[in-house]
C-alpha cells in the first residue's frame, strides 16, 4: 500500500516533480531508428509529458526539439526538413539538432536577433536500430548505457518493436518483477493440453507460489523467484531478473543465445511505451527474423493507424477499447486468458484495467509482490535523494554497472542462486547465458512448443 | 512575452472576465444569415463567448437570440418548436418570444399569471453583410452598428464565408496582422523566380526582401500597420495592415483593389470563429478566388476538411517541390490554422520570443489590455459607441524610399473610406 502523497510522488513524470527529475537524469530510448529517415516527415514524440518533434537531418544527425517554435509558439512538426535544418513553416526560422537558430529570413539582415534565440533541444544517440534521448540538466550527458544489447554488433539486434499502453509506466513495470502472474494470466488450462494449430495455449507449472528473494544491488533490485522443479522433485527451479534504473528491466533468462532489455518508458503520467529490445549473442538476425519482429502484433490486428496524437503510434488495434480481443470460447477451452498471445498483451489487460494511474491506497500486497515493493521504495528513495542533494544512483555514471544479465537454472536443494550465478548475471565474464533450456519441461516450453510465438 | 495573468487577461472572455465583458460593448457575429434560411425554420445553437444560445427566425422573418436553456427546468430550447411568432420549448411547451418574454405556459393553470414573472434571458439581434449579429452587453449601452465598409456596400459587391478555428481568438488575431509570414508560409517554392513577371504589388515585391520593417501607429479604433520592404532601387513596397477593436482585422491588398477583412470571434476560450469578408468598393466583387470555399469542408459543419485530427492533410512531398508548407490551404485556411492551433489551445506566450515583425502584435495585445482595464475602472470603450472608426480599409503601396505611407494623400485616400 502507498499513501496518496507517495503515490503521487511515485508515478508523476512531469518536470519538476521529484521523479520526473530523477527520470531526467538518464537516457531514455523513446522511437525505432527507422522511423525517422533524413530530410524525411518529422515525428512527434511525447517524453515524460514533454511534446516534442523529432526529425533525422540531411546529414543523418537525429534531433529532438520541444514541439513549440519559440518564435510564437507554432508546432514545428509542419516544418521544412532540409539543408540540415528544421525551418518552421509559419517565419521559416530555422533550426539544426542542437537547436542553434541558423536562419530568421523574416528579420533585417543585419540584426543577430537569431543568435539569442535557441530551440529546446535533447542529444540524441542512434544505437543498434534505437533512439535514445537525454532529457536532463547536464551540459555533458551521462555515460551511455552500456547494456549488452547495446553493444552487441548492429546485425545481432532485431528491430526493436514498441508497444504503447494507457496507464501509467510504473503499472508496466511491475508487471516484469511480478513472476507468479506467469502461470495464471499466462497459463494454460491443464498440463496435459492440446489445441488447435495457431492457438497458443500458455504456460504451465506444478508450483504456483514461489518464494520470492530480493537483493537491492548499486544499479538496482535482482530477485530469484524459486519453485519446485517438477512434481516429486527436490530440484529448485530460479527465474531470476534484473530491474536497472530507473524502468529497465530483463526477465529471467530464455535462450541460450538471447540478450535482451525491455525499457518502460513514460510518455506521460498515463501512458507509456513498453520497448523490447532483443539481440542474438552469437549471430546475425535472419531477414525472415527480422520481418517477423517487424509485425509484432499481426496475430492480434497489428497497430492502429497514427493520428497527430503521437500516442497513437504503437498502439496497437487490440486495446481496452474491444477488451484486448479477450474470447471466452478460448477461455473456457484452451488458455486461462482468452486473450491473445502477442507481444505482452495480456499483462497489458491487467495493468490498464488498474486505471490510468493506479490507487495504491486499494492494494493488498503479498509476499510473492516483494519486488515490486523492493523497487517502489528504492525508486522513492533515489527521488528524494536527488531533489535532497542531487545525489543520482551510481549507475548513471558508472557504464560498468549496465553490464548485468537474467538467468534462469535449476539447483539442488539448499544451494544459492546468488553464488551460483554470480558470474552469468556479469556479462562480461566470459560464461554463456545461463538459461534453462526450451524443452518439454521448462514453463515457457509448451508455450512456445505448441503454438506460434511472435516473441520467438 | 507575457506573463501567465496578463495572458489569461488578454484571452478569457466568459461572461464576468475583463475581456469578456470589454468584447460584449461591441456588436458581434453570432451566426451567417443563411444558418436560418426562412421563417419558422430550425433553431440553430451558437456560443459567443463563451455563452450557449439558440438562434431561431419567427413567422414573420425577425431573428430571435436566447439562451439556450429553458428557464423551467434547462431543457435546451434546440429541441424547441419554432411556430407562430415564438420557440417552444418541447419539454411543457413553454413558449417564448424574440425578446425573451413567456407568452405561453400550457402546463400552468389558465388562470395563473406565472408566465409573465418568467423571463428568458434575450440579447438583441439585427442583420447585416450576411451575419447575424448580437449584442450581449448591458441593455442601456446598446450602441450603434460599426459603419464598416462591408456593411454598407451592396449584396452583389460583397461575400462572406465562416471557418471554426481550434484556438483561441487572440492567436489567430495575431496571424492576421503578422503579414510577413505570408511571404514564407503561404509562399510557393518558385515564388521569387516568378517575382519578376508578377502582376501584383504582393507577387512583385513580398519575395525578394522578406524582412519587412514594422511601422505601426495607434488609431481610434485600432492600429494602423505599414510593413515596409525594398522594392526597387529607389521604391519601397508598403503592405498595409489594420486591427480594429476588438477582432477585426483587414490583411493587405493591392492599391484600389478589393478588400478582405477577418472577423474573429472568441466561441469559448479555446475555439472561434473566423469571419472571411470580402468586398469590393467600386463594383461587383466577380473573382473567382475564394479563400475558404464551402466545398473546403467537413460536410455538415464549419470544419476545415484539413484539421488538426489529419495533419491538416501535409504533403511532404509537396513540401518539397511545390510550396513552403506542403499543407493544402482551401481546405479551411489549412495552413494558417496549422500554426496557431498548434501553439496549443490558449498559447502559452511566457515561451514567446518576439522580433521586430512582431511589433504590430505586441501594440493590439497592450490596446485590448488596457482598453479591458480601463474599463474595469469605469472607462466605456470609445470605439463602441463611435462607428465611424470602423470607416477604414487596408492598403499596398509602392512609393518613394523617403515617403512614410501614412503621407502619401492617395494612399491616404485608399486606406479610408469617404
Amino acid at each position: 500500500m502507498l499513501t496518496k502523497e507517495d503515490n503521487e510522488l511515485l508515478t508523476s513524470v512531469g518536470a519538476g516533480t521529484p521523479m520526473g527529475e530523477l527520470l531526467r537524469q538518464f537516457w531514455h530510448p523513446f522511437m525505432p531508428s527507422r522511423d525517422v529517415e533524413a530530410d524525411g516527415p518529422m515525428k512527434r514524440v511525447r517524453l515524460l509529458g514533454e511534446d516534442l518533434v523529432c526529425f533525422r537531418d540531411s546529414n543523418g544527425d537525429v534531433g529532438l526539439l520541444a514541439e513549440n517554435c519559440p518564435h510564437r509558439g507554432a508546432s514545428l512538426f509542419f516544418g521544412r526538413n532540409e539543408h540540415s535544418g528544421l525551418a518552421c513553416n509559419y517565419h521559416g526560422w530555422k533550426f539544426d539538432v542542437t537547436g542553434a537558430c541558423l536562419e530568421m529570413p523574416n528579420e533585417p539582415a543585419e540584426s543577430n536577433f537569431k543568435d539569442k534565440v535557441k530551440a529546446i533541444a535533447y542529444p540524441v544517440r542512434d544505437v543498434n536500430h534505437m533512439l535514445w534521448a537525454y532529457l536532463g540538466p547536464r551540459e555533458t550527458p551521462p555515460v551511455f548505457p552500456a547494456f549488452e544489447i547495446n553493444t552487441l554488433p548492429e546485425e545481432n539486434v532485431f528491430p526493436p518493436h514498441i508497444m504503447v499502453e494507457e496507464c501509467n509506466w510504473v503499472q508496466g513495470l511491475e508487471g516484469d518483477l511480478d513472476s507468479s502472474h506467469v502461470f495464471f494470466i499466462h497459463g494454460r488450462l491443464r498440463e496435459e493440453q492440446e489445441g488447435p494449430k495457431g492457438v497458443m495455449l500458455g504456460a504451465w507449472a506444478h508450483d504456483l507460489a514461489p518464494t520470492l528473494e530480493v537483493v537491492p544491488q548499486p544499479y538496482g533490485v535482482v530477485y530469484s523467484a524459486k519453485r519446485q522443479w517438477m512434481k516429486d522433485s527436490d530440484k529448485v527451479y530460479h527465474r531470476i531478473t534484473q530491474y536497472i534504473y530507473p524502468y529497465f528491466s530483463m526477465i529471467a533468462a530464455g535462450t541460450p543465445n538471447g540478450v535482451s532489455a525491455r525499457a518502460w518508458v513514460p510518455i506521460d503520467d498515463e501512458y507509456h511505451m513498453l520497448i523490447s529490445m532483443r539481440g542474438k549473442l552469437d549471430a546475425p538476425v535472419t531477414e525472415e527474423e527480422r520481418a517477423r519482429a517487424l509485425d509484432p502484433f499481426v496475430l492480434s490486428g497489428g497497430y492502429v493507424e497514427e493520428t497527430p496524437d503521437p500516442r497513437t503510434r504503437y498502439h496497437t488495434a487490440a486495446n481496452k477499447t474491444n477488451d484486448f480481443l479477450l474470447d471466452y470460447e478460448i477461455q473456457k477451452s484452451l488458455n486461462k486468458s482468452g486473450i491473445p498471445f502477442a507481444g505482452n498483451l495480456q499483462d497489458r489487460a491487467m495493468t490498464e484495467t488498474m486505471g490510468p494511474i493506479y490507487d495504491r491506497r486499494k492494494e493488498h500486497l503479498g509476499t510473492s509482490d516483494r519486488m515490486i515493493i523492493m523497487v517502489r521504495k528504492q525508486l522513492m528513495a533515489a527521488a528524494r535523494q536527488y531533489m535532497e542533494d542531487g545525489t543520482v544512483p551510481a549507475v548513471v555514471d558508472d557504464e560498468r554497472m549496465y553490464r548485468v544479465r537474467s538467468a534462469s537454472i535449476i539447483l539442488p536443494p539448499g544451494e544459492d542462486w546468488k553464488a551460483h550465478t554470480e558470474k552469468a548475471r556479469d556479462s562480461d565474464a566470459g560464461v554463456p547465458i545461463a538459461a534453462v533450456p526450451l524443452g518439454g519441461s521448462d514453463e515457457y516450453a509448451p508455450a512456445i512448443g505448441k503454438g506460434v510465438n511472435p516473441y520467438a | 512575452m507575457l506573463t501567465k495573468e496578463e495572458n489569461e487577461f488578454l484571452c478569457r472572455t466568459d461572461k464576468g472576465t475583463p475581456m469578456g465583458e470589454f468584447c460584449r460593448r461591441f456588436w458581434t457575429p453570432v451566426l451567417l444569415s443563411e444558418e436560418l434560411p426562412e421563417p419558422d425554420c430550425p433553431p440553430v445553437q451558437t456560443k459567443i463567448y463563451g455563452e450557449e444560445m439558440v438562434a431561431f427566425r419567427t413567422t414573420s422573418g425577425k431573428v430571435g437570440l436566447v439562451r439556450e436553456y429553458c428557464p423551467h427546468r434547462r431543457a435546451s430550447l434546440f429541441y424547441g418548436r419554432n411556430e407562430e411568432e415564438g420557440l417552444r420549448c418541447a419539454y411543457h411547451g413553454w413558449k417564448f418570444d424574440i425578446e425573451g418574454n413567456c407568452v405561453d405556459m400550457m402546463s400552468e393553470p389558465a388562470d395563473s399569471n406565472f408566465a409573465s414573472k418568467v423571463k428568458l434571458l434575450a440579447y438583441p439581434a439585427v442583420e447585416a453583410g450576411g451575419f447575424v449579429w448580437g449584442y450581449m452587453g448591458p441593455p442601456e449601452l446598446k450602441p450603434p452598428m460599426p459603419e464598416l465598409e462591408y456593411l454598407q456596400v451592396p449584396e452583389n459587391q460583397r461575400r462572406v464565408n465562416k471557418v471554426l478555428y481550434e484556438s483561441n481568438f487572440v492567436q489567430v488575431i495575431e496571424g492576421e496582422i503578422d503579414t510577413v509570414h505570408a511571404s514564407i508560409l503561404h509562399s510557393r517554392l518558385d515564388a521569387l523566380e516568378k517575382s519578376a513577371t508578377a502582376t501584383t504589388l504582393a507577387g512583385r515585391y513580398s519575395y525578394r526582401d522578406r524582412a519587412a520593417r514594422f511601422h505601426v501607429e495607434d488609431t481610434e479604433g485600432g492600429i494602423l500597420i505599414g510593413a515596409k520592404r525594398n522594392a526597387e532601387e529607389d521604391s519601397s513596397y508598403w503592405r498595409i495592415s489594420r486591427w480594429l477593436f476588438p477582432w477585426v482585422t483587414m490583411i493587405p491588398r493591392e492599391p484600389h483593389g478589393s478588400c478582405r477583412s477577418g472577423l474573429i470571434v472568441p466561441i469559448d476560450d479555446e475555439t472561434c470563429w473566423f469571419y472571411l469578408c470580402r468586398w469590393n468598393p467600386y463594383g461587383p466583387l466577380d473573382e473567382e478566388w475564394n479563400e475558404a470555399p464551402r466545398d473546403g469542408m467537413v460536410p455538415g459543419t464549419w470544419l476545415g476538411k484539413a484539421n488538426s485530427t489529419n495533419h491538416y492533410l501535409i504533403d511532404r512531398q509537396a513540401q518539397k517541390t511545390e510550396t513552403f508548407s506542403g499543407i493544402p490551404n482551401a481546405m479551411g485556411r489549412a495552413q494558417d490554422a496549422a500554426m496557431t492551433d498548434s501553439m496549443g489551445k490558449i498559447v502559452d506566450r511566457r515561451d514567446e520570443h518576439l522580433g521586430t515583425t512582431d511589433t504590430a502584435i505586441i501594440r493590439m495585445r497592450r490596446r485590448l489590455i488596457v482598453a479591458a482595464r480601463e474599463l474595469e475602472d469605469g472607462i466605456e470603450p470609445y470605439a463602441a459607441s463611435h462607428p465611424e472608426v470602423f470607416k477604414v480599409r487596408s492598403g499596398g503601396a509602392l512609393l518613394p524610399r523617403e515617403v512614410y505611407f501614412k503621407d502619401d494623400p492617395v494612399v491616404w485616400d485608399d486606406i479610408t473610406v469617404q
